[in-house]
């Protein structure tokens, strides 16, 4: 079963992911940020990294378009900090997925990931991390509604 | 166009490439719908995913008389719907079965059998045909006489379980049940509340009787009777034990009326699995702990 799954991850077509990823150029160029092909290479190998550590299987494009979509727009991001930022937002992505033991969805996650960034943490990925992700999978692994600890999130 | 050879043989490269494209598919298929269309999945989820796609599909092979290679060079989603139903109609051949083994009253109450049987009926409200097809998602603590191989998966396990209990039970319902609690109460303390099975005694005792041409039914084995045991068996090498013991129990499932091909072989092997404790208990010349006396001796000798 190992090795039919490391077979099988092969077929996730290195190609398609990264032409999606340099798809999302098209909706943030208009912030000022686009990646090169390099920086979506960079991505794209942090990205398999990060699944790794986190002991998750992407069996598609992966969230790295979502995660840049929801991003992008942020007044806390530039074209210095743009890829190396998403870089770290996608691994606190997946490592906070695995950790609330998948009970919020990928939306959901990006949505409170986004929301904290750009408001308690001012762009700080420690702290989103540190601080209010540990909150928000309290919550989640303990059967509540994520919600009901809001405070300790936002 | 394909005869057997061309589905018996083994795949191409591009072949090869072109199924582990398609099962890909598959599992990413399977994936989304049981993320709701997550992007990520953790990897025991997916091995788990995997492994049911797999289990699935060699139903599906078993089904169509086919080796599983061949299955990898047609519509694998095909064969997968032809999988599940195959798995479907399965789970309900030992859904009845496991109804019918519930009218069936064991010798004596045993908390490992009842829980067993009432974990089983659980497995057919947990068991999970489109995600989970390989799992067996209940606790089986009750021992066979011979145990389920554990390449069995899901469905296939818990069909062949109930057979083999089916066999036992069938057995143990020719003897007469003050008999076999008689037996019980002497040799296995407080065995209402450990993990013990029925047949296991009342096995070895009546292979004794068969082999020394007795009525099985009454079970005991009185000293006598071990000594002539003890003449008939000493001196031979395990194998020849093995072939004493199996050609005795194709006896003994003739006397009990036992005619199932699979349960005769069930009971078979069984017997010859009791070869190896025989010839150490020969060596040693003590035939008492295998061949047991459980009944006060009435003859005075």
């Amino acid at each position: 079963m190992e090795d039919m799954l490391a077979l099988l991850r092969g077929q996730n077509a290195p190609a398609e992911c990264r032409q999606a990823v340099l798809a999302c150029n098209e909706a943030s160029v208009r912030y000022g940020l686009t990646l090169t092909e390099g920086e979506a290479e960079e991505l794209l190998a942090g990205r398999s990294a990060a699944l790794r550590a986190a002991g998750r299987v992407e069996l598609g494009e992966g969230i790295l378009p979502k995660l840049i979509r929801a991003f992008c727009s942020s007044p806390y991001l530039d074209r210095d900090n743009y890829a190396g930022t998403l870089g770290e937002l996608q691994e606190i992505f997946y490592y906070y997925k695995s950790e609330c033991f998948d009970r919020l969805t990928d939306d959901e996650l990006l949505e409170v990931m986004a929301a904290v960034f750009n408001g308690r943490a001012q762009g700080s990925t420690d702290f989103l991390a540190g601080t209010s992700l540990e909150a928000l999978c309290r919550y989640a692994r303990g059967g509540d509604a994520w919600a009901a600890g809001r405070e300790d999130v936002f | 166009m394909s005869g057997p050879d061309t589905l018996a043989a083994p795949l191409s490269p591009g072949e090869q490439d072109r199924a582990l494209a398609a099962l890909w598919d598959l599992l990413r298929h399977q994936a989304a719908l049981w993320s709701g269309g997550d992007t990520s999945l953790t990897e025991e989820r997916t091995r788990s995913l995997l492994a049911s796609l797999l289990y699935t599909l060699g139903a599906a092979a078993e089904e169509d008389g086919v080796p599983r290679e061949a299955l990898l060079r047609g519509d694998l989603p095909a064969a997968l719907e032809r999988g599940r139903s195959a798995l479907a109609k399965r789970l309900e051949a030992a859904g009845a079965r496991w109804v019918e083994l519930r009218r069936v009253s064991p010798p004596g109450p045993n908390v490992y059998y009842q829980g067993t049987l009432t974990e089983l009926g659980r497995f057919f409200r947990r068991y999970d045909l489109r995600y989970a097809a390989h799992d067996i998602p209940c606790a089986i603590d009750y021992p066979l006489l011979r145990p389920v191989p554990e390449r069995e998966q899901g469905v296939d396990y818990a069909a062949e379980y109930l057979r083999r209990l089916g066999w036992e039970s069938a057995f143990l319902s020719a003897f007469r049940r003050g008999t076999l609690l008689r037996l019980y109460e002497r040799e296995v303390p407080g065995w209402a509340d450990v993990p013990f099975n029925f047949c296991d005694l009342p096995l070895t005792n009546a292979l004794g009787r068969t082999l020394l041409g007795l009525d099985p039914r009454p079970l005991d084995i009185p000293a006598a009777e071990r000594r002539e045991l003890t003449r008939l068996l000493a001196g031979r090498g395990e194998g020849e034990l093995r072939a004493l013991l199996g050609g005795g129990a194709e006896g003994l499932c003739g006397a009990l009326g036992l005619e199932e091909p699979g349960a005769r072989a069930y009971f078979r092997g069984a017997a010859e699995d009791r070869a190896p404790r025989l010839a150490a208990a020969l060596e040693g010349g003590d035939l008492s702990r295998v061949f047991l006396t459980f009944l006060p001796d009435v003859t005075g000798t």
